[in-house]
């Protein structure tokens, strides 16, 4: 059990961190070297970059598209993704030593979990949304919803201490070992769903500059 | 005709070959549509929809199709899954080893033949595309897929034998000779003299001359008051402008190569390009013809290179627009008192951004203009697209009808209108089709023919 506890709180991180990056790297580089594909882009659409930037920030903050268009999964992917948004500044926070990281975190686990479990309620209930499911539609918001589970029963805000110690730890190349065991199952899955970003439609974030720079918008007129 | 997919064949047996073994052609077809030199023209978009789709069904709540009866065949994640799938399975690791897991299936004969009809169900219309979140673009990978499909010979034969095909060898895919083109001029303009009491000269073939336009050839025959409205009003205007016959290469401005090739979407622009700079014009104007507009404007940029075309691109509408502005010509709304109404076609708004200019026209030139709604970017398909308005074979109409022309039909009911303006000769098809299928008390007219009974001389 402490060979299986060491890697993954003090050697996995790394590995995680580095084909995460490499996946990425590969895939977004795939998509860049791509030859310029003929005219497609679709009317109207944002002309500056004031404009382009500012449609982003709406498309991110609030999923304007879903809630125009698809209110029945705009709550929960709502929830969803301010979960992932917290838990993102939480983890800054805690990287910067600063004790607000706590709140974030936990509001981020709340947000995370009722999210992921709303979106597989409204999957399984809607026919249209289950024909068109297969089993990773759903393996991967169970595991979002593990993540968000996990974290909340692993009592943040009383590891706050340990997790800022072992974040810092890592940064220096000198992870503390000495890490709670609560924190492992978390820590565990949310390693395993950054693996699988990459190499999955997880990273349609990144796919969206793609399809939003590079086809759906032309070019200022 | 067997049924493959639904109650529709869009594909005769001939064409399709449904007893054949295709699989291992088509699974080659598409390596090379994956590969980025083979597919440049649309790798990108291509590679992305097929790897980023999040089956949020978004594009579902949009698509006409589908919402029409909601089957679930017609949902467009269903459609493009039939693509994705096979990618998935023959392309990817994780289709490879884990199919499973991702959906992927093997492709077999009748799955193909269900692959190939259902391609032909979606009029990639992109309303979906718009408001998807990831911006996945289904009518894509079903461009995409009749693309292979026809790598393999499998094209409906309206498209190719009887369409590009036929246009570069009869110069027009009505396969009009230029007699009988010059005969249907002569007769044009004599229609013109009996409706509008005065003589007009259509040139016919001028070089060097400011303008040429160029129609849809099938508007000279179907839709031949447009033809007759764009005479008057270049006539107005002034200008130096000409039609041109067969004998100067292709005389038609349809490029249907748009709708299922790229192979044969350069031939048809290139030969296009070709007559133009015969012809010396220093601008191709395009008639009302939507997707002719998207390819002379836009899908023409990056495919041949700026300076082996010499010369602008307008279309009919952008002009006529300028003319009224300019006061070039003259126009009176009280000449069309009817409530007229104006449906966007696809490939002029959504694709082409066209959304002023023909609104624009009507307003000055009718006296009570009203919009439909949805309108512009969320503009329904009237059904005619991708090829849709001529296609019949297989029951096909029917499809046409009860799936995008329902839509349409209760569109027009709502808004009280008498005259639907269009300016897109395949909407023009399929609006002729709404009217007499649901008994619609309205007529529609083309934007030039309006413009024209406007004109104050
Ligand atoms: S809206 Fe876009 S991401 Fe959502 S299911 Fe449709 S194509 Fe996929
Ligand atoms: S392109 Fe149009 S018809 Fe095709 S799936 Fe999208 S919305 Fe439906």
């Amino acid at each position: 059990m402490n060979a299986v506890k060491y890697f993954v709180t003090d050697l996995m991180p790394y590995m995680t961190a580095a084909i995460f990056l490499l996946g990425f790297y590969w895939k977004i580089r795939k998509w860049a070297k791509s030859p310029r594909n003929l005219h497609w882009e679709l009317f109207p659409y944002p002309q500056s970059n004031a404009e382009q930037i500012g449609e982003l920030i709406v498309e991110v903050v609030i999923l304007h598209s879903l809630f125009l268009h698809n209110r029945k999964i705009w709550l929960p992917s709502l929830a969803m993704h301010w979960g992932i948004y917290h838990g993102l500044i939480g983890l800054l926070l805690l990287t910067a030593g600063l004790p607000r990281s706590v709140l974030f975190g936990f509001a981020g686990a709340v947000l995370l979990t009722l999210g992921a479990l709303g979106l597989i309620i409204v999957r399984l209930s809607f026919k249209e949304l289950r024909s068109i499911s297969a089993p990773q539609d759903y393996i991967q918001l169970v595991m979002l919803a593990a993540i968000g589970l996990t974290t909340l029963t692993s009592n943040i805000p009383v590891q706050y201490l340990v997790l800022k110690d072992y974040i810092r730890g890592l940064a220096s190349f000198n992870p503390d070992t000495a890490i709670n065991s609560a924190i492992f199952l978390p820590l565990l899955l949310l390693q395993i769903f950054i693996l699988y970003m990459p190499f999955s439609r997880m990273s349609h974030f990144a796919a969206k500059y793609f399809t939003y720079h590079k086809v759906k918008w032309g070019e200022p007129q | 005709m067997n049924k493959l997919f639904d109650e529709y064949r869009v594909l005769s047996d001939r064409i399709l070959k449904p007893q054949d073994e295709r699989v291992p052609s088509f699974l080659k077809a598409m390596e090379s549509s994956l590969s980025s030199q083979d597919n440049w023209t649309f790798y990108l978009p291509y590679l992305l929809s097929l790897e980023n789709c999040m089956k949020c069904g978004t594009c579902a709540e949009v698509c006409p199709v589908y919402q029409e009866k909601k089957e679930q065949i017609y949902h467009p994640v269903q459609r493009a899954d039939m693509l994705r799938k096979i990618y998935q399975r023959y392309f990817t690791f994780t289709g490879r080893h884990l199919p499973f897991l991702v959906g992927a299936e093997d492709l077999t004969e009748a799955k193909l033949n269900e692959l190939a009809e259902s391609f032909y169900r979606c009029t990639v219309c992109r309303r979906c595309a718009y408001v998807c979140p990831v911006a996945i673009d289904n009518g894509l990978l079903v461009r995409e897929g009749r693309k292979i499909l026809d790598a393999i010979g499998i094209a409906p034969d309206e498209l190719k034998e009887k369409g590009t095909q036929l246009q570069l060898k009869m110069g027009n895919a009505t396969g009009a000779a230029t007699p009988a083109f010059k005969n249907m001029i002569e007769f044009l303009e004599e229609d013109i003299e009996d409706t509008r009491g005065y003589e007009l000269e259509i040139p016919v073939d001028k070089e060097g001359s400011n303008f040429l336009l160029m129609h849809n050839a099938g508007d000279y025959m179907a839709f031949s008051e447009t033809v007759m409205g764009a005479a008057e009003v270049f006539n107005a205007a002034g200008v130096d402008w000409t039609l041109n016959s067969p004998d100067t290469g292709v005389n038609d401005a349809v490029n249907y190569g748009l709708f299922f090739s790229d192979v044969e979407f350069t031939e048809v622009i290139k030969a296009q390009i070709e007559t133009t700079k015969k012809l010396g014009a220093d601008t191709l104007v395009i008639g009302e013809c939507g997707h002719a507009y998207e390819a002379m404007k836009y899908l023409v940029q990056r495919l041949i290179p700026k300076e082996e075309r010499p010369f602008e691109v307008k279309s009919i509408l952008e002009l006529m627009d300028e003319w009224i502005k300019q006061g070039r010509i003259k126009v009176d709304p009280s000449k069309n008192p009817d409530p007229v109404t104006y449906h966007d076609a696809c490939k002029y708004g959504r694709l082409s951004g066209l959304y002023e200019q023909p609104r624009r026209i009507l307003e000055a030139s009718c006296l009570d203009f009203r919009e439909m709604y949805p309108n512009r970017e969320m503009s329904y398909c009237c059904g005619g697209g991708s090829g849709f308005a001529i296609m019949e074979k297989g029951d096909f109409k029917k499809f046409r009808m009860e799936y995008y022309g329902k839509v349409k039909a209760a569109q027009i009911k709502d808004n009280g209108a008498q005259v639907v303006a269009l300016a897109c000769s395949n909407c023009k098809g399929q609006f002729r089709d709404i009217i007499n299928h649901f008994n619609l008390p309205v007529r529609y007219a083309g934007i030039s023919e309006l413009v024209a009974n406007a004109l104050v001389r």
